[in-house]
């Protein structure tokens, strides 16, 4: 039991901590006993009727203040002093006893009852002062005012029907008791558990209660009803003070005006017991409700005032923390957006020199490769290349069209693999080693053993991949070989197809092989197609899917220009816009010349006499026209060329144009140029006017500022000599 | 050699002959002469100029013969000229005097 209630103190801070020793506890019931007799006593003296109507009974208000202050522990005090003063103003023992029980009992269940709904005794809180008020004093207080009423009536000291004035009186007296004493009880333990009070605050405490005590006096002694004057002394006592200052004062006035109306003075005089008792208690419960209500409200205040000065204290440092913290994330930060800035820059660097060594090969291989195709009289040759758009991949994609020996043209397609620099300079190498040796030796085969030997003897990484095709205009026919490159593409009304045949593996790879050649006819008006993987390869398809796809597209354009064919190809096979690798392409169709006027505008150059006569040789022998007339009649056209090339101009360069027709059975060459006819000397020249007079059947010879026209004409006969 | 015409010499049956394969105009003209030149026995009292297989020759082809049989005189051999009947070559050697200066026959027999 006393382990209990010592951990039940320690448990609430603020409650009293006595020593646990027995003597302690006697001397505070002693001490509790003789203060609830006194109270008694005073109660008693205040009496508005002798012992019989007590407005104001401080023992329950001591009684309450004891059981919260010290604990409950103190009942046996209350009793024994309630019992004591109860026997001599009682009809007997017995209900003095009954009444003494009465008194004990209301205070403790008021202790009780409070304790439970967790009132604090610092009355610090609207909910305190509204407990204190209804269920300390009012509520509770019916018990002692039944139990002593009810034995008053029981042991005949009073009739049945002053059972509810008495019962009225107790409570009032009992309840006024609480109000006015117990604040007050409560209020003298805060003086050294809070905080204590500066000098100035006891001065100010020290007026307050002397002008309280002076203006109540005076109010309860004179004939104004000006009793309420001390309220605003009440008032200011709450608002500086709060419990300490305003309880004591209110005590005191409470005793004034009940000591007031005992004597019958001031406003009290004249009046009946009735009006004396609603005035008293009016007072006395405004006087408690004001002080304890201000009291607990501005407590309340100043609490949360410090709660929320304490939040902003907390707020501000936590900000504080807070922003140590972001500087030194901030710090943090900004020193890794410059390392990030510092590396950005050499990866800017690192790029832009990529950037520069792309550049640098595409302008090398852009150099090395042809920038114009031969003028070939009779022969469209067009060819493209489109570098890699991204980085790095420009490769070693070449083509090239060497006009070799005779009328013989080599069309080269390769692909050196790997890209860059190294790629593109490898590639011109070999692309001046396959003009070396196609010069030397315009055959396939011939042209592939010296590339083979060139690979393997020089120290030359990449895998080289090339196609070779020879062609001969004069008789149509293409002689190739294949070294593990895409095939060459046939683009024929009849049928478009990839010339297989000729293959061998890349060069290098193997230490010995032997080439061989593949030979096919190249139709006037077909189409020979040379490309490099680039053009076939792409992520989303296979090998086979791109060559099906070329082949298909290629069909359809079989009948276009060769620049407009070569476009399309291009721009239906990379449609995406990207391209992965580089693309070169290069394409030849021998002219239809049968059938139409030829017509070749050519420079006035030695070196041109060769093609000139060959594509009139083969615009004759496609046209029908017989071997020997054929033969005569080139050389009629040669020397009629040769008179350009070696009077018209001079020194300067000019043209020179030819055209020749076929009317009726007879072919009409017209040779023109625009310079200045000068008539030929020397045996040579005059030999050949001779040989253009005796090869043709009629010779006119038309010279004037513009030039000179010689038109030759000759009888032919037609027919397929085959 | 020259860019489109070869030139070989060989003696076939005791006739020394000097082959000319390809086409001869004013471009190569003198360089084929100074290869049938160098080319040709200087001990042969007879050079035969085969033009079986020549598939063109100009008026400059036959100025450079008459060089070529102007300098074998002088060397005292003697030049003789090869030309199938069918060959586009006939025509424009017979519209020349050469045929009186250079003997033509046929064939290499």
């Amino acid at each position: 039991m006393g382990g209990r209630t010592r951990a039940s103190w320690t448990s609430r801070p603020l409650r009293l901590r006595l020593p646990a020793d027995l003597g302690r506890t006697a001397a505070a019931i002693v001490l509790v006993g003789a203060a609830y007799y006194l109270g008694a006593r005073l109660g008693l003296s205040l009496s508005l009727v002798e012992r019989n109507v007590t407005p104001l009974w401080p023992p329950s208000g001591i009684a309450l203040a004891a059981f919260l202050v010290l604990g409950r522990s103190m009942w046996p005090a209350v009793a024994l002093a309630a019992l004591a003063v109860n026997l001599p103003i009682s009809a007997g023992p017995v209900p003095a006893l009954v009444t003494a029980a009465g008194n004990t009992l209301a205070p403790l269940v008021a202790a009780i009852v409070l304790e439970r709904i967790g009132f604090r005794r610092q009355l610090d809180s609207r909910r305190d002062a509204l407990a204190i008020v209804f269920l300390g004093a009012l509520a509770s207080m019916t018990i002692s005012a039944t139990i002593g009423a009810t034995t008053l009536v029981w042991s005949k000291a009073i009739g049945i029907d002053d059972l509810a004035g008495a019962w009225a009186v107790w409570w009032t007296g009992d309840a006024m008791g609480v109000l006015a004493i117990a604040p007050f009880l409560l209020c003298i333990p805060l003086f050294w558990e809070l905080e204590p009070w500066p000098a100035a605050r006891w001065l100010e405490a020290g007026v307050i209660l002397v002008l309280t005590t002076v203006l109540a006096l005076w109010t309860a002694s004179s004939g104004l009803a000006l009793l309420f004057l001390v309220l605003p002394c009440l008032g200011w006592a709450s608002w500086r003070l709060q419990l300490r200052g305003a309880a004591p004062a209110a005590l005191m006035a409470s005793l004034i005006a009940t000591w007031s109306a005992t004597h019958e003075l001031g406003p009290f005089a004249g009046t009946s017991l009735l009006e004396q008792m609603l005035t008293l208690q009016a007072f006395n419960a405004t006087v408690a409700l004001t002080s304890f209500f201000l009291a607990a409200l501005v407590t309340e205040r100043m609490r949360f005032a410090r709660a929320l000065m304490s939040a902003a204290t907390d707020l501000e440092e936590r900000v504080n923390t807070r922003t140590a913290q972001l500087t030194a994330t901030n710090d943090r930060l900004r020193r890794e957006i410059h390392q990030r800035h510092e590396t950005q820059q050499q990866l800017t660097l690192e790029e832009a020199r990529t950037r520069r060594e792309h550049q640098i090969a595409e302008t090398l291989q852009r150099n090395l490769l042809p920038d114009r195709m031969p003028d070939i009289p009779g022969v469209d040759v067009a060819a493209r290349y489109v570098p890699a758009t991204a980085d790095l991949h420009v490769g070693g994609d070449w083509y090239d069209v060497i006009q070799l020996r005779g009328s013989l043209i080599g069309l080269v397609i390769g692909d050196v693999a790997g890209h860059g620099l190294q790629a593109a300079a490898a590639m011109a190498q070999l692309r001046m080693a396959v003009r070396a040796y196609a010069v030397r030796d315009p055959s396939p085969i011939a042209v592939m053993n010296g590339l083979h030997e060139l690979v393997r003897e020089l120290p030359m990484a990449e895998m080289v991949t090339l196609l070779y095709v020879l062609y001969d205009p004069d008789t149509g026919t293409i002689r190739f070989t294949n070294a593990g490159h895409p095939p060459a593409l046939l683009i024929d009304d009849e049928h478009t197809r990839y010339l297989e045949g000729g293959l061998a593996p890349p060069l290098g790879v193997l230490v010995q092989h032997d080439y061989a050649e593949a030979t096919h006819q190249l139709r006037p008006g077909a189409t020979l197609l040379l490309y490099t993987d680039g053009l076939v390869e792409e992520r989303t398809l296979s090998i086979q899917d791109g060559l099906d796809r070329l082949l298909a597209e290629a069909s359809g354009v079989g009948q276009a220009d060769l620049d407009a064919l070569c476009d399309q190809v291009l721009s239906t096979l990379r449609e995406s816009g990207e391209v992965a690798d580089d693309i070169a392409l290069v394409a030849l169709r021998p002219l239809v010349l049968a059938g139409a006027p030829l017509s070749l505008d050519v420079p006035a150059d030695a070196r041109m006499l060769f093609q000139v006569r060959h594509a009139l040789g083969r615009w004759l022998r496609e046209s029908g026209v017989r071997r020997q007339d054929a033969g005569e009649l080139a050389i009629a056209c040669g020397e009629a060329c040769s008179n350009v090339v070696r009077h018209a101009y001079g020194a300067s360069p000019g043209d020179m144009q030819l055209e020749a027709r076929l009317v009726d059975g007879t072919v009409e060459l017209t040779v023109r140029d625009h310079g200045h006819w000068r008539s030929p000397t020397g045996r040579g020249g005059g030999l050949g006017l001779t040989l253009i007079r005796g090869l043709t059947d009629s010779v006119d010879v038309d010279t004037g500022p513009e030039g000179t026209t010689i038109l030759m004409r000759r009888n032919v006969v037609l027919g397929n000599e085959q | 050699m020259t860019e489109y015409a070869v030139a070989d010499a060989g003696t076939t049956n005791g006739v020394h002959a000097v082959r000319l394969c390809g086409e001869v105009d004013l471009t190569n003209a003198t360089d084929v002469r100074e290869a049938i030149s160098r080319i040709a026995s200087p001990d042969a009292a007879v050079i035969v100029i085969d033009l079986t297989e020549t598939a063109y020759l100009d008026s400059s082809g036959i100025a450079m013969l008459f060089h070529l049989a102007e300098r074998l005189t002088q060397r005292r051999q003697t030049l003789r000229i090869v030309v199938p009947p069918n060959s586009p070559l006939r025509a424009a050697l017979d519209l020349t005097t050469l045929p009186q200066t250079i003997p033509i026959q046929p064939t290499l027999e």
